[in-house]
């Protein structure tokens, strides 16, 4: 076993940082657990923890936690960059810190306080109140407080190293785009319409742009550690993701504007970009194959590549194909705002970023508890990442099958009416399906537990140290 | 529009891409491996690609400039494995030279 005394003081940051995302992690499971039964019993803790909060805190930590992992990611791979400790780690260290107080000052208040009344200072200390951006607004400047910490962290470190690498570089952009974006989300009108243009930059932006470049940052470190890939070509392929990121995905914003009152060319542009956006996804899939073929599934550290490999098809299959099918504003007409957007939701985010955080934590443990030239390797990740996969699978299908219903009976024949959507919510197969996703989210639930306990032991027996 | 064909339109959509990503898949898997049977295989899958996209390019419910693009992706997606890998073989084929190259030189 090797010593922690072996790694940077930014690296042991780092570790903080992913043990308060799996945490995360665990709570978003839980309360997820607790509206996929309220769909099912509508009156479970009704009043108490309403579906409401519960659906807000399964959304806001599942953004906490990914954000938790991708900088821990940065503080784990930023040193081995630049071969040397990061400058103002001290201001790091108070960062993570601060952040991990603020969210727990901000659930303890969504959990106690809940809502306010329509006034500033509940906007200041209780809840901005707008979906997925929920945090008060003491919470949101913090949240940029902490990122220009970690942007100064990461350019005085480049600085002083005097090593500006190709990925160094789209890092330092994108972390100012980070902070820029979520900036659009701090302000707000009386005018709805206005109000969600602004709001989608922040949701669509954070998370369709810049987050996506900050994954191929990370992506790209992982695939350099555990494949040894050149960088080279993990530059080339950096530069090429983030031409198409924002050559469709910017514009493919336009989605979102579909039906909050924008200009109507926005269904063109929206529908445009939308469209193109899995193009780029299909190359991956055979770049993914080729990559895995060539290397003949032999790495370093098993978990690691087969969660990045997992993530070039999660990515394809989330975000291509299930946002794809209801992108065309023809078919979102009617498709918007059902559970087909739950289960695009789910399948993306799993793939693209949680495959991605996985991958960086067993990256990280092969350094912490093995020495080099060992292989990182066991069993247990193995059923994990079969049962993890298969459960969100399992989530997705139900919530498509619910979606479908939704589109065809409340929509189209329906026409939206309140008597439709009562028909839909009350259908079989809506029904049914809210039951088999419950299932299936117990078996997430359960394949997380085996996961932790992964986490916690991969490395440590002889039987995973293999020569 | 008719509500049967909005969930036909979906459907459509659904296999649309899923199929141009098995096509990818397979047909990279086929090259890989150098097997004639797994690279045919991925036609089928190309072939369903293309029957989901001119199926939506055939919806009433789409215009001119809607069809173009459908028939642009239709057209992209049976470009890209091939392409892809081409580029994929050249770029490793490029890097296997240079290490070769600094291998001699040491």
């Amino acid at each position: 076993m090797k010593e922690s005394k072996d790694l940077y003081e930014s690296q042991k940051l780092a570790i903080g940082y992913w043990i308060v995302a799996i945490c995360l992690f665990g709570a978003q499971l839980v309360f997820g657990l607790i509206i996929s039964y309220q769909y099912i019993q509508p009156e479970f803790l009704h009043k108490f923890l309403n579906f409401s909060i519960c659906r807000l805190l399964h959304i806001n930590s599942m953004i906490l936690w990914l954000l938790f992992g991708f900088i821990g990611g940065i503080y784990w791979f930023l040193p081995l960059e630049t071969e040397r400790e990061v400058v103002g780690i001290f201001l790091g260290k108070i960062a993570f810190i601060v952040l991990t107080a603020a969210v727990s000052i901000v659930v303890l208040v969504f959990l106690l306080v809940q809502i306010g009344k329509g006034e500033m200072l509940t906007l200041w200390l209780v809840t901005e109140g707008r979906e997925y951006i929920e945090a008060p607004r003491w919470a949101d400047i913090g949240i940029v407080a902490v990122f220009s910490i970690i942007f100064f962290n990461v350019f005085a470190s480049i600085w002083k190293a005097k090593k500006l690498k190709g990925i160094l570089w789209v890092l330092i952009v994108d972390l100012l785009a980070i902070i820029g974006f979520y900036i659009a989300g701090m302000f707000f009108s009386p005018n709805i319409s206005v109000d969600q243009f602004w709001w989608w930059w922040v949701v669509h932006l954070w998370v369709e742009a810049t987050w996506e470049v900050l994954v191929g940052v990370l992506v790209g470190w992982v695939l350099m550690a555990v494949l040894g890939t050149s960088r080279k070509i993990v530059e080339g392929w950096l530069y090429l993701e983030v031409f198409l990121i924002f050559g469709t995905g910017i514009l493919g914003l336009g989605h979102h504007y579909f039906w909050i009152g924008a200009p109507e060319y926005w269904l063109g542009i929206g529908g445009f970009f939308s469209a193109l956006e899995p193009l780029p996804l299909v190359a991956m899939i055979v770049h993914a194959v080729y990559d895995a073929g060539v290397h003949r599934l032999k790495t370093i550290n098993k978990p690691a590549f087969f969660w990045i490999v997992a993530q070039a098809f999660g990515n394809f299959i989330g975000a291509g194909v299930w946002g794809f099918m209801h992108t065309l504003p023809q078919i979102n007409l009617y498709s918007h705002g059902t559970q087909l957007t739950a289960a695009h939701g789910h399948l993306a985010f799993f793939g693209a970023y949680v495959n991605t955080n996985l991958a960086l934590i067993y990256t990280a443990l092969q350094r912490i508890r093995l020495h080099e030239g060992s292989i990182l390797d066991g069993t247990l990740w193995k059923w994990v990442f079969i049962g993890l996969n298969l459960a969100m699978l399992g989530i997705t299908a139900p919530l498509t099958v619910a979606g479908f219903t939704q589109t065809f009976v409340e929509r189209a024949v329906g026409g939206s009416t309140w008597q439709a959507y009562i028909d839909a919510q009350s259908h079989p197969w809506f029904k049914e399906s809210m039951i088999w996703r419950m299932g299936f989210g117990i078996m997430f639930f359960v394949c997380y537990v085996l996961l932790v306990a992964d986490l916690l032991t991969i490395g440590k027996t002889k039987a995973t140290h293999q020569q | 529009m008719s509500a049967d064909s909005v969930l036909k339109m979906l459907l459509a959509s659904l296999s649309f891409v899923l199929t141009a990503g098995l096509y990818a898949f397979f047909y990279a898997f086929g090259r890989l491996k150098g097997s004639f049977f797994w690279e045919l295989f991925s036609f089928v899958f190309a072939l369903m690609m293309m029957l989901s996209g001119f199926f939506l390019v055939s919806c009433p419910a789409f215009t001119l400039f809607w069809k173009l693009l459908l028939i642009f992706s239709i057209f992209s997606y049976l470009i890209i494995p091939k392409a892809m890998f081409w580029i994929v073989e050249k770029i490793h084929q490029k890097e296997g030279e240079e290490e070769g190259r600094l291998k001699t030189l040491k």
